[in-house]
């Protein structure tokens, strides 16, 4: 069986680049990538959203080839799946990689979203929602959040405090990330006075989006180099499970069992998490799912275990389809010892999940260091 | 508002589907809901979609209709502060947006409160 190994990562800065284009910023992680290691590109899968709607743009693998130079004979592709794009995009390289039609595959994630005012922006993500009935009449994603928010704080009888913990802890997090878009502290006072968005939905509850890219190299194993700790990707599930407005996310529950399954191991058995943390009621039911909490206690588990040590959504920032390549940059170079932030010591089992915006369709990815 | 009524297992699905989203099965037929519910949580939203602007306050529910299934769906002809948790609703059609370049309205379903006597 060939083995897929992740084997580089490079991120920008989580941030309003307005004077930047896919170009520029695919420039900034393409070159620090190959300065640092050496390699031959045979496919490049780039995960991105929103460009048709942000940029007037498609054919976005075939540019970044041609710009970056990587020669005549490189597979180009997209994948798109809302902003699971990033952790899709993984499952279409490591497809790649196990099949045997390439030994290099560059993952690349791109997204620009700072350009519109948040009417405009809002317009563009609600794409996400159910065509006839939700998005056709007007609703935003955070108002379905909103609701979702409100189930869960009466199904567990939770106060807004609950959540609040969540942008503290991440923000704190973020601190020292140089990928980061709001590396600043927040104290519960500023969280609980913050703009309403969609009662009860404040502006911190919301991780906001933003421009970004970042890249990952997945290699076989006979392209990957001896001498490092090598980070072995063993296993990538996804689900999709229709909403029904109950507060809990199945898929998420799903596509991170079925990771662990494969590996043979157990969610105990995880050093980091990454999760998509899109809003904080999210976080708090996507960590419920790992049962490693209090039914509607998903938060707590910030006691036990480290999961978005680089700031997660809410703090490095949410570069919509890009993300699921931010996360698994962050965990390739927790994994390796190599992040720049706040680390997590002597790491070896990382599960990286990623979702939808409102989670109807999450993967999961399992990282080893061999 | 037509939904699909699985004849295995009972279930309503909306909007409709060929496929019961309970119990997959394709024994379904379509049923048209008559759109009376009550609201389970709702939240008022101040930060509008672009063409939106006109509904402002928003008002989002989860109502979950006499038929069975959970929907989300917008208030009319409702003040944020009358609203409640268990309040009767009744689906009504109505414009929610205009497209001024093509001067195109479109109506879509809300849903407006049943007051006593009404
Ligand atoms: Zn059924």
């Amino acid at each position: 069986m060939v083995r897929v190994f992740l084997t580089g990562a490079s991120m920008f800065k989580v941030g309003r680049h307005y004077n930047m284009g896919f170009i520029d910023l695919v420039n900034e992680v393409f070159s620090s990538l190959e300065s640092s290691m050496s390699f031959q590109t045979d496919a490049v899968v780039v995960a991105s959203a929103y460009p048709e709607k942000t940029s007037d743009q498609v054919l976005l693998a075939s540019k970044v080839i041609q710009e970056m130079g990587m020669g005549d004979n490189v597979l180009g592709l997209r994948v798109e799946e809302g902003d699971a794009s990033g952790l899709a995009a993984l499952a279409v390289g490591f497809s790649l990689v196990k099949s045997g039609l390439a030994k290099n595959v560059l993952l690349l994630g791109l997204e620009k979203q700072s350009e519109f005012p948040s009417r405009r922006l809002n317009d563009i993500v609600a794409q996400n929602l159910d065509e006839v009935y939700s998005h056709g009449v007007g609703l935003t994603n955070h108002s379905v959040a909103a609701i979702l928010m409100r189930e869960h704080m009466k199904a567990h009888g939770l106060d807004y405090e609950y959540y609040a913990s969540w942008p503290i802890v991440m923000h704190d997090n973020a601190k020292g990330n140089p990928y980061a878009y709001l590396d600043f502290k927040v104290t519960m006072d500023a969280i609980k006075s913050a703009q309403v968005v969609s009662d009860p939905l404040r502006l911190f509850d919301i991780a906001p989006r933003a421009d970004g890219a970042a890249a990952v190299l997945l290699s076989s194993e006979e392209a990957t180099p001896k001498n490092d700790a090598r980070v072995e990707v063993v296993s990538v599930s996804s689900s999709v499970v229709r909403g029904d407005y109950e507060p809990r996310l199945l898929s998420v529950g799903n596509s991170m069992r079925s990771s662990l399954s494969q590996a043979g191991l157990s969610m105990s058995d995880v050093d980091l998490f990454e999760i998509h943390d899109s809003y904080s009621v999210m976080a708090s039911m996507i960590l419920e799912e790992t049962g490693l909490t209090p039914p509607g206690r998903g938060l707590e588990i910030l006691q036990h275990v480290p999961v978005n040590v680089g700031g997660g959504l809410k703090a490095r920032g949410y570069p919509g389809g890009a993300t699921g390549i931010y996360q698994l940059a962050e965990a390739y170079q927790h994994l390796t010892g190599t992040f720049p932030g706040k680390r997590v010591e002597n790491a070896e089992v990382a599960l990286v999940q990623g979702m939808s915006d409102l989670g109807e369709t999450s993967f999961s990815a399992l990282l080893r260091v061999m | 508002m037509k939904a699909s009524t699985c004849k295995a297992c009972g279930n309503v699905t909306f909007p409709y589907q060929p496929i019961c989203s309970r119990c997959r099965g394709r024994n379904v037929e379509p049923v048209e809901l008559r759109g009376n519910g009550r609201i389970v949580s709702y939240t008022v939203n101040y930060q509008y979609r672009e063409g939106f602007e006109r509904q402002a306050p928003q008002i989002v529910a989860l109502i979950e209709l006499e038929e069975g299934p959970k929907i989300l769906g917008l208030l009319t002809d409702a003040e944020p502060e009358e609203v409640y948790e268990g309040q009767r609703v009744t689906a009504v059609l109505r414009r929610v947006s205009t497209d001024s370049y093509h001067g195109i309205i479109y109506y879509a379903l809300k849903f407006r409160p049943v007051r006593d006597g009404s």
